[in-house]
């Protein structure tokens, strides 16, 4: 009876545990969250539930590769968690591994077939895999189903500008004339992702005028100018940025770079050390320092740096490559090898996905 | 849900479309206080009292639609009749709307008092097409140099009959693909090599990509036809790479693709421009370097067993410290520091530096062009380039061409003009360059769209001249006006083991406690071939030492019995001759 009693207690409590832990993250709190999590997985080892959660408190915290690793481990429990395909496509895409996520869109959809943003989610993962005539098919039914929603919008804009279509992307640019700030901002951020950087730099002021404070232009224009070399006036916007929101931490690292290469070493270090506080698996600031502590011939240092990032960001070339001559300095043959033939492969990808997407414009002309 | 997917939605927008060219938004560096040194060489454009007057007819002259239009830029400094006197030629091309009379390659002789003599007809080598690059070399040990020319299209091996005619023989030779490729290859670069040190000069060849108007999208198409907002020809990011070729001569006029089993075909994703072979390494094997747009630059090392590594990433050559390819057009090889290790300069597109890689010892190189004082300049788009010592004071100094790809986004864009001035950077000694305009004389003031640029010394006076590749005009002849007391050593290099041209031969000059390095070099500059005869200034030097490093391994020294002239050094003879 007593026995009875204590099993009933142990599997309320462990019942509870999942309940706090849905609580937990509801409310934020992904620490409190992942250790009520993980109690009941340590019963309940195939518990999708618990898995997902995990896998979604990791994404939360940017850690992407694990949130796979957990959103597997879920879907091999139960593989018609179709939410779970969901949130697997969003960690994939951000490890850049389109074809994958358009897989599980895919999956999703078929249980979901008038979810908007999973259609356009793959929209995009098409996109980015070249696949210009599936993407645009699969935006439009995402308008479709959420004509007011404005990022839909944007994409098929951009979708359509992309296939050469101006007057149809210029036409939905129209519609979302609701938020002339937002708007703007949107339009500038696309036109800094194409490179067109005098055309974003104009928007982003107009933003400005709109709305002095808003943080994403003032940053956005402080990225510019550093791009641009115009060191003084990018350090001006970007302290700006940060006395607006001093948790910002793209501008925190920006800053960081720009004193490092004006002059102001120790404190750059300080920002990107401070970025990386400010931004869990944040590989940027670690790439910098890597970069900072290799010039020096600190090898130790830029080693345990460049791994770091490596560990975040595993294809960029630009981390890959000074990680391989740190272990070139090292005398690591053998890694610094594997890290090179990385980089090649990575450029040779950049290239042939360049071509992909060109030769899949082309077959969209009559 | 909706929070995290909007997040998603801005990052997966986030096009990763490159610009047409790699471009890193450099600005140039500051300029250092001038060294107030005084400069005692002069360049003039004498191209028109010389005779120099065709134009080079190359694409439309606005509205230009296809990248193939815009780089092409052969020209090459030899003696093609043997007596003694650089020849000029230059690589030609045509127009989508039909080719005017005037539109072919052209080489012309020198009459041996400053003026030469239009003789491509006399010669066999008017060709119409889209001529892109020239290697010389002698591939049968016949005692005359020939030509190779790479087109977008076939190419041609201009055998030299030695009665002052060519014959195209590229179909005979094997140098023909078979079966044709899939799309018209745009060749690009080109060099004669003895990798396997058999003394006959084996060919590279490098191609930029396959190339079909069919596939390629117009101007503006896609924002890989964009450049700065402004609708260009599309490319080269977004086309297709394709392959490098290895040819190896039989030594019975013919060749043989080697290209899969060499291992130079499996590098297929880099558009490639300039070929430059030369032993980076010091091994005693002949390495090639191809400088490539956009995409990392190659390096193959040659292993010694007839196959080569790709390993220019390993080597520092590949890609900047950023990990960003850049726009590799031309390459010079040289010695700037006179360590008597080979170092490289490549050029680049605008708003980036040019590389000035530093040659380490055992084929590892550092970029040291901010070092160098180079990146005080940013703003040109640069192509063909040399490390002439053009003042003879023992320092090579740097010179290279510029010119606008676009001959339209000047109306937009009017800081990338379409014509640019070439840049003079002084060697100072020490590892430092200082810029010079129009102090070294009224050619560095003009402007054309230039591409190539090959270096010697066209009237036989002790210093170094230049021609120049412009995009529909006519030639530049930079004409080199030397007012020095400093001395000079030319050596013209006979193998006898070695292929006869001695192409690939490194010759180390020893004086005054410096020594410099220089390279016997079939193809440099921008998809241009220069002058075999080596030169060197000696400064105030009166006497020197060569060393020769043969293409089959050997080395060999030359005492030398004065300076101020020309020494013919003819491989296991160990006697300079003047």
């Amino acid at each position: 009876m007593l026995g009875e009693l204590l099993v009933a207690v142990m599997l309320a409590a462990v019942q509870n545990s999942l309940d706090s832990g849905r609580q937990a993250l509801q409310a934020g709190d992904l620490s409190r969250a992942e250790q009520l999590f993980r109690q009941y997985l340590s019963e309940n080892p195939n518990s999708a539930e618990a898995l997902s959660n995990l896998g979604a408190i990791c994404a939360r915290r940017e850690q992407f590769s694990e949130a796979v690793a957990f959103y597997e481990r879920a879907l091999k429990a139960d593989p018609k968690l179709a939410p779970v395909h969901f949130n697997m496509a969003i960690a994939l895409g951000q490890l850049k591994a389109y074809d994958k996520a358009a897989e599980h869109l895919r999956t999703f959809l078929q249980s979901y077939p008038k979810e908007a943003r999973a259609r356009q989610l793959l929209g995009l993962a098409l996109m980015e895999t070249g696949d210009l005539r599936g993407a645009l098919a699969e935006l439009e039914k995402s308008y479709q189903l959420n004509p007011k929603d404005g990022s839909i919008l944007y994409a098929l804009a951009q979708a359509n500008a992309r296939a050469g279509d101006a007057d149809r992307a210029a036409e939905l640019l129209r519609q979302s004339q609701t938020n002339p700030a937002q708007g703007k901002l949107i339009e500038g951020l696309i036109e800094y992702r194409r490179g067109r950087f005098a055309e974003a730099k104009t928007l982003f002021q107009e933003v400005l005028r709109l709305n002095p404070d808003a943080v994403p232009a003032i940053t956005a224009l402080g990225r510019l100018e550093l791009l641009d070399h115009n060191d003084a006036e990018a350090i001006r916007l970007l302290q700006r940025a940060l006395q607006l929101n001093p948790s910002d931490a793209e501008s925190t690292y920006q800053l960081g770079v720009l004193y490092d290469r004006n002059g102001r070493p120790a404190e750059g270090v300080k920002m990107l050390r401070r970025a990386i506080g400010l931004r869990a698996n944040y590989p940027d600031p670690h790439y910098q320092l890597g970069r900072i502590a290799l010039d020096r011939e600190d090898l130790r240092t830029a080693l345990a740096e460049l791994e770091e990032a490596r560990r975040m960001l595993p294809n960029q070339e630009a981390i890959r490559l000074a990680l391989g001559r740190t272990y070139q300095a090292l005398g690591r043959d053998a890694e610094a090898k594997a890290e090179f033939a990385e980089v090649r492969r990575l450029k040779a990808a950049v290239t042939e996905r360049d071509r992909q997407r060109v030769e899949s414009d082309l077959l969209m002309k009559p | 849900m909706t929070a995290r997917s909007l997040v998603l939605a801005a990052a997966w927008s986030a096009a990763v479309y490159g610009q047409g060219m790699a471009s890193r938004g450099v600005k140039p560096a500051a300029r250092q206080k001038a060294s107030g040194k005084p400069w005692p060489s002069q360049l003039t454009n004498i191209a028109k009292q010389a005779g120099l007057t065709e134009t080079i007819v190359y694409g439309a002259e606005s509205h230009v639609q296809y990248l193939a239009e815009t780089s092409s830029g052969g020209v090459a400094l030899f003696d093609y009749d043997g007596d003694g006197w650089l020849d000029i030629f230059i690589v030609g091309g045509t127009r989508f709307d039909g080719a005017p009379p005037e539109a072919t390659n052209r080489l012309y002789r020198n009459n041996r008092d400053g003026t030469f003599t239009d003789v491509t007809d006399k010669a066999g080598l008017r060709r119409t097409g889209w001529g892109q690059g020239v290697a010389v070399g002698d591939y049968n040990n016949d005692g005359r140099l020939d030509l190779f020319v790479t087109y977008w299209g076939d190419n041609a091996l201009y055998r030299n009959n030695g009665d002052g005619t060519f014959t195209d023989v590229a179909a005979q030779a094997g140098l023909i693909p078979k079966p044709a490729p899939e799309y018209p290859t745009w060749y690009s670069g080109a060099t004669f090599v003895d990798y396997d040190r058999d003394g006959h000069l084996d060919l590279f060849v490098a191609t930029y990509t396959d190339y079909d108007l069919r596939r390629t999208p117009k101007p503006g198409a896609n924002p890989n036809c964009n450049w700065k907002g402004v609708p260009t020809p599309c490319g080269p990011r977004g086309l297709r790479p394709g392959r490098q070729y290895l040819y190896h001569n039989r030594g019975d006029g013919t060749f043989e693709d080697v290209s899969e089993k060499s291992g130079i075909a499996g590098a297929r994703s880099s558009f490639g421009f300039t070929a430059v072979a030369a032993d980076f390494d010091d091994d005693g094997w002949q390495d090639i370097l191809l400088a490539c747009d956009s995409t990392p630059t190659l390096f193959f090392h040659n292993n010694h067993d007839g196959t080569f590594t790709e390993d220019g990433i390993e080597r520092g050559l590949a890609l900047n410290a950023d990990g960003m390819e850049q726009a590799g057009m031309g390459l010079a090889i040289g010695d700037f520091n006179g360590d008597g290790i080979l170092d490289i300069f490549k050029t680049h597109f605008a708003d980036d530096t040019q590389g000035l890689y530093q040659g380490l010892g055992k084929g590892q190189y550092n970029d040291v062009a901010m070092k160098a004082g180079l990146a005080v300049e940013t703003r040109y788009i640069a192509w063909g380039i040399g490390m002439p010592d053009l003042d003879n004071d023992g320092w090579p100094d740097i010179f290279y061409v510029t010119g606008n790809v676009y001959p339209d986004t000047e109306r937009d864009l009017p800081a990338y003009p379409y014509r640019m001035p070439p840049m003079l950077f002084r060697n100072l000694g020490a590892g430092k360059f200082e810029p010079l305009a129009g102090e070294a004389g009224p050619a560095l003031l003009e402007r054309h769209s230039a591409r190539g640029v090959a270096f010697g010394d066209i009237d036989n006076d002790g210093d170094i001249d230049m021609v120049v590749w412009n995009r529909n005009e006519p030639p530049s002849l930079l004409r080199n006006d030397l007012k020095s007391a400093h001395h000079w050593l030319q050596v013209r290099l006979t193998g006898t083991k070695s292929n006869r041209a001695a192409i690939g031969s490194a010759v180390t000059v020893q004086f005054a406690g410096r020594k410099q390095v220089q390279v016997v070099l079939s193809q440099s500059s921008f998809t241009s071939a220069s002058d075999l005869r080596l030169h060197f200034g000696l400064g105030d030097a009166k006497s020197a030492e060569l060393v020769v490093r043969w293409p089959t391994g050997a080395r060999e020294k030359f005492a030398v019995p004065g300076v101020d002239r020309v020494l013919s050094l003819v491989e296991g003879s160990g006697t300079a001759v003047p």
